[in-house]
């Protein structure tokens, strides 16, 4: 009987191990009735042989299993080599990022600095460093006492408004200073 | 004792150099150097290390080898290296004696001419001893798949060496 394609598969399973119980024994009962079936697997016993000695020559010597393992060794050393720098860079980025942050945060933020004479009314025009003065610029009025101490602080969001204010206080602290110089007279005084 | 993930990467590397480098000269012959595919193959597992059980890494670095292998031959240009490792190596083996090296030259000819993943699952099979489930496992395919390839590659090796044996 001739042997088929598939009785070859057979053959290879059954050199592979991998057939049942049940189907190894079939296959034996068949092997001792069938020629051509016990030289197919012959052939293919021959042909594992040749394969096996191309196999075994793939085994390497020990100087280039050796020279492999230093290889990789070396090349793992090197990656965590790299992983050590890159997470200090890591932390070094964070660090500067934080700065950076913060240096823009007090740009934002931080737009008062106080200054002014000891007249009693100041105008000052502040900018925020680092960042466009006109979105940042804002104008305040601080009002100090006789010794220089800030007693308030007024902020306006134009410098016209801030003039008009400081405008304000003047006129109304000349005025008072007349008042207490007697200089002006009280209407109810004459009655 | 306990040991620490890098200790038993270091061990698994000692340990299955010699059989890896083997399997990546079985699958990719003469297109790639099988060192370098060991090499990025361990590497590769050397970066994810903290996912892995490294008390047994056979497996592991099998799968991993022989992925690295495919992915090496599936790329468009291969560079042949130079035949640098005894594949004809006949006195080595165990039927050395039986098996002359123009045989083994022949039969290394046939099987480098094998589509990739039929070289894979029959190295596997043959020179790793491995189950059909397994080598389903490591190449992520069906054992139905496994059985297939591994038929029509040993068919094919027969085929191209049938003249050859005939003459001898």
């Amino acid at each position: 009987m001739a042997v088929t394609d598939n009785d070859l598969e057979l053959l290879d399973s059954y050199l592979d191990d991998a057939l049942e119980i049940g189907e190894v024994d079939a296959l034996r009962v068949r092997l001792t009735g069938d020629g051509e079936l016990v030289a197919a697997l012959d052939q293919i016993r021959s042909e594992r042989a040749a394969r096996r000695s191309f196999f075994a020559g793939l085994e390497p010597d020990d100087a280039s299993t050796g020279a492999l393992a230093s290889r990789i060794q070396s090349s793992v050393d090197r990656r965590r080599q790299f992983a050590g720098r890159l997470r200090a860079i890591r932390y070094a980025a964070a660090a500067a990022a934080c700065v950076l942050v913060g240096f823009f945060a007090r740009g934002i933020f931080d737009r008062a600095p106080i200054a002014g004479d000891n007249s009693g009314t100041s105008l000052v025009n502040k900018s925020g460093s680092g960042v466009d003065l006109r979105k940042v610029a804002s104008y305040q009025v601080t009002l100090r006492d006789e010794t220089g101490k800030v007693i308030a602080v007024q902020r306006f969001d134009s410098i016209e408004k801030a003039q008009e204010f400081a405008a304000d206080l003047a006129r109304w602290q000349s005025h008072s200073e007349r008042l207490a110089s007697g200089r002006f007279v009280l209407s109810a005084d004459r009655f | 004792m306990p040991q620490s993930t890098d200790e038993l990467f270091q061990r698994a590397v000692q340990t299955h150099t010699r059989r890896l480098l083997a399997i990546a000269r079985g699958i990719v012959g003469n297109r790639a150097s099988a060192e370098d595919v060991v090499q990025q193959a361990i590497v590769n597992l050397y970066q994810h290390r903290d996912r892995y059980d490294w008390r047994e890494p056979g497996g592991l670095m099998r799968r991993s080898v022989v992925n690295e292998a495919l992915r090496i031959l599936r790329q468009p240009r291969m560079t042949v290296v130079a035949d640098d490792h005894p594949s004809d190596g006949a006195a080595e083996s165990p039927v050395g004696g039986m098996i002359d090296q123009e045989t083994v030259a022949q039969v290394r000819k046939a099987i480098d001419q094998l589509p990739e993943h039929f070289r894979a699952a029959l190295v596997l099979c043959e020179y790793e001893q491995m189950s059909y489930v397994e080598i389903a496992h490591v190449l992520d395919v069906t054992v139905a798949q496994v059985k297939t390839w591994l038929h029509r590659g040993r068919r094919q090796l027969a085929e191209r060496l049938k003249e050859y044996m005939e003459q001898k």
